[in-house]
């Protein structure tokens, strides 16, 4: 309901931007390189880039690197890289590193 | 080296660890601080997961970080550990250990049936740490908001920076992470050693996404530590990444030049790490600047050396843990050349290869007699000397302490406990004492049956105890020593004890013993290993179902063993194994029957004596005591002897004392026990065969069976029954 509730406005404000990357379950080492290929796509696509962490159970250290890559490769590429939404997994462990700003949730 | 046996290593060392595991788990809730325990536990967990990773065991990888995943808060102290995960534990060290089995004999940890069972245990394990997640934010906050800004001491040396925090600087290597480590663990474990003031995440070294390498490490931290920990703790907390990280940590009030050292030792741009240095507040700008200038007015490098004196006072409790370290690695190496590994079945064969050794020394001797050679016969008794001291240690070789083996039920009294509601603690003495590998294999069953009756029939409910005025908590305790070539172990138990007289009125129903017939108690009580014997009246899942305490004794029986159980009502009951001390080889003395040899246990014999023959008599006096008497040449249906002279030998076990008559008294000889084939498993009285120095079969003597048919006999003639003295021997035994 929350999730739903997020994306329609995202949806609503910006018609231009494609819906957010939603990742799922564990954003891990384990699923490092096709989280990363998921982040590619995204930023090849046109316009900024939303990206929904609602439903990611686990974050680790790698996923975190590959979401500090990804909005450094969006800003060399002239993109805004956003965080939509979180789930308090991602909260925890970006409030752990003090990146919470860097990525602060952002209804696009 | 070769990847099987690589994989080999990898199995026998998961074992290892998973019974540290088990252990620790067991322990952390006993012991004051668990911290040691939770480390072991960690370890364990952690290792496996390392090493499953190297062989691509993903099934093992993946289950066993989830099971890291949880224990990483407990060691940090998010997630307290308490019975529920102490079971939860429990339950994914036994899945580890089936996934680590699975790999042994399949070769494959990942199996659809493994998957499904550990589903259950992961959500669990989720669960804990969602628990965790929820309550995590609430309680940052609430630290960060409570966090005390201390007041910079005045008595701190003059150019002493003002802060009061430690700082740790720390540069990851890029394995870090493939090597199953996360840097958040140790960001979470410092969290619990005091609060993290601020921390800077260094992006620096992190590639374009395209460049990547997802599963490298880029990340450095700087943080600031407001911690009352000594520098020892805080550098502990990076033991397990040591090898795989720089790190530098400056206390608080550190000299200025100490800063810059750190500066200069990382060769980044020293500005740049002055400023992250501002940014976490460890330094404010007046002394970044300071600092900036010290650095170049001496443009002669700081000797190293004198920084590590200047950093000496405070570092003192840091360089005597590094030296106790060195000090326990040092002695785990010295210790590690003590003893080696070396497979079970090599010992087995050496063993066997002493065996045949006792066999050709005895065939030499009796040439060697025959000879009339004293010079061909000393050398032989030289060998023979020696043959038996090799014998003594090849034997020693296989002996293991029986405390693995006692160590084991603390857990099966743990999950009892818990799943029969009674609160029971383990009590365990003579660990030390050792018995042969072949031994301790085989008594793991018999002994867990012991010990569960113990604490489902033994052991009261609490309030029945509380009533009775004992303690709450029943106490199961498991003993061992050594007697006379046997060794004893015993599993009592403090609780109500055997209903003498219910067991005797079960069995008069039953029809084992006549109604008013006099039996000691000692006899009663043997009647619970009766087949299909059992006086609980409530059948509960663990047992009282009346198969067991007779599968207990046959297994026991079959180790050439015996039971016996001895009760005191209200008080408790001990049941007492006695079991020889090997399997393969003991001291025998050799009996003639006819043309026959016999083996009896020498340890068993108490003496011979003449047999002075009184046609048909079954007994015989002995200084006034009435020996029973079994004539062997009726138990293996030889017919009448036409020797001369006959002999008694006076056996005795479990303290009851049997004659058997034999022809002939042939003397000591060393028995290597050869098992019967299947075709004599009928066969009572006989417990193997051994071949003689002439290589002659002998058959050995199965003491106790003898012993008991005399009982059962006497029994049976006091009911007034037929007594047939043959038909103890089966009909597959042949002489």
């Amino acid at each position: 309901m929350t999730r739903a509730g997020k994306r329609r406005p995202a949806k609503n404000a910006a018609p231009a931007a494609p819906a957010p990357l939603r990742l799922e379950g564990e954003l891990s080492i384990y699923r490092a390189e096709e989280i990363r290929q998921a982040l590619l796509a995204a930023l090849a696509a046109d316009g900024d880039v939303g990206i929904d962490l609602t439903d990611v159970s686990e974050v680790d250290t790698a996923g975190v690197q590959l979401l500090l890559a990804a909005r450094a490769s969006a800003a060399t590429a002239g993109k805004t890289l956003r965080v939509t939404a979180m789930s308090p997994a991602v909260e925890e462990v970006l409030a752990l590193f003090d990146l919470a700003p860097v990525f602060e949730a952002t209804p696009a | 080296m070769n990847l099987d046996a690589a994989l080999q290593t990898f199995i026998t060392e998961s074992r290892e660890l998973l019974e540290d595991m088990e252990s620790a788990l067991l322990g952390v809730r006993q012991v004051s601080d668990p911290g040691d325990s939770i480390n072991a536990i960690f370890r364990a967990a952690h290792t496996i997961k390392g090493s499953a990773g190297l062989f691509g065991l993903d099934g093992i990888v993946h289950f066993t970080h989830v099971v890291e995943s949880v224990l990483d808060r407990v060691r940090e102290g998010s997630i307290a550990i308490d019975d529920a995960l102490v079971t939860l534990l429990l339950e994914c060290s036994d899945h580890i250990a089936s996934q680590i089995e699975s790999v042994a004999q399949a070769g494959n940890g990942d199996t659809d049936d493994l998957r499904a069972r550990a589903q259950p245990l992961v959500q669990r394990l989720q669960q804990a740490l969602g628990n965790h997640h929820a309550a995590a934010p609430a309680a940052a906050t609430k630290a960060a908001a409570s966090a005390p800004v201390a007041a910079h001491t005045a008595d701190a040396a003059p150019d002493a920076v003002a802060t009061d925090h430690w700082h740790i600087s720390l540069r990851f290597s890029a394995n870090v992470l493939r090597n199953g480590m996360d840097p958040l663990s140790f960001l979470r474990y410092l969290n619990k050693l005091g609060t993290i003031k601020s921390i800077v995440t260094l992006t620096d070294a992190l590639p374009a996404l395209a460049q990547m390498d997802p599963e490298a490490s880029y990340l450095g931290f700087e943080i600031a530590l407001q911690s009352d920990a000594d520098k020892a703790t805080i550098e502990g907390a990076f033991e397990f990444v040591l090898d795989d990280c720089s790190l530098c940590i400056l206390p608080p009030h550190s000299r200025i030049g100490e800063y810059v050292s750190m500066i200069a030792r990382d060769g980044e741009q020293p500005p740049r790490l002055g400023e992250i240095l501002v940014r976490c507040g460890t330094l404010t700008p007046h002394e970044l600047d300071a600092a900036l200038a010290t650095q170049q007015e001496a443009p002669a490098q700081q000797p190293i050396g004198e920084i590590l004196i200047e950093q000496g006072s405070v570092q003192a409790v840091v360089v005597d843990a590094a030296l106790k370290h060195q000090k326990q690695v040092k002695e785990h190496r010295t210790r590690e050349t003590q003893s080696i590994r070396v497979d079970a079945d090599k010992l087995d064969h050496l063993i066997d290869l002493v065996g045949e050794l006792i066999t050709a020394s005895a065939s030499a001797n009796l040439a060697a007699r025959r000879s009339r050679n004293v010079e061909v016969q000393e050398a032989n008794s030289s060998l023979a000397g020696l043959v038996e001291a090799l014998r003594d240690r090849a034997l020693q070789l296989r002996m293991v302490k029986i405390g693995a083996t006692f160590d084991r039920f603390r857990r099966v009294v743990h999950d009892v406990s818990r799943e029969i509601g009674k609160h029971i603690e383990l009590r365990v003495s003579g660990e030390d004492t050792e018995l042969d590998k072949t031994v301790v294999e085989k008594i793991g069953d018999p002994l867990t049956h012991l010990v569960r009756n113990a604490m489902d029939h033994g052991i009261e409910t609490a309030d029945v105890r509380i009533a009775r005025g004992k303690p709450a908590h029943g106490t199961v305790t498991l003993n061992a020593y050594h007697d006379s070539g046997s060794i004893v172990i015993e599993v009592s138990d403090d609780g109500g004890g055997l209903h003498r007289d219910r067991i005797l009125a079960k069995a008069v129903e039953r029809g084992l013993v006549e109604a008013g017939q006099t039996l000691s108690d000692r006899e009663i009580y043997g009647l619970v290993f009766e087949p299909g014997f059992s006086t609980a009246e409530k059948i509960t899942n663990l047992s009282g179902r009346g198969v067991g305490m007779d599968v207990v004794k046959r297994n026991i029986v079959a180790l050439r063993g015996n039971v016996d159980i001895m009760s005191e009502a209200g008080v408790g009951t001990k049941v007492t194994l006695r079991l020889p001390l090997t399997l393969a080889i003991i001291d025998g003395f050799l009996v003639g029957l006819a043309d026959s040899s016999f083996v009896i246990p020498l340890d068993m014999i108490e003496e011979c004596i003449e047999f002075t023959a009184e046609a048909n008599k079954e007994f015989t006096d002995l200084r006034g005591q009435v020996l029973p008497l079994i004539r062997l040449r009726d138990v293996f249906g030889m017919g009448r002897s036409s020797a001369a002279r006959q002999s008694i030998v006076v056996i005795k076990h479990a303290g009851k004392r049997t004659g058997l008559v034999v022809d002939a008294l042939l003397g000591e000889f060393q028995t290597v026990i050869k098992p019967l084939a299947k075709v004599f498993n009928q066969a009572r009285c006989i417990s193997g065969s051994t071949i003689l120095g002439s290589g002659e079969v002998a058959l050995i003597l199965d003491a106790p069976a003898l012993i008991q048919q005399a009982v059962h006999r006497e029994g049976r003639r006091v009911l007034g029954a037929e007594n047939s003295p043959g038909a103890a021997v089966g009909d597959a035994a042949v002489a």
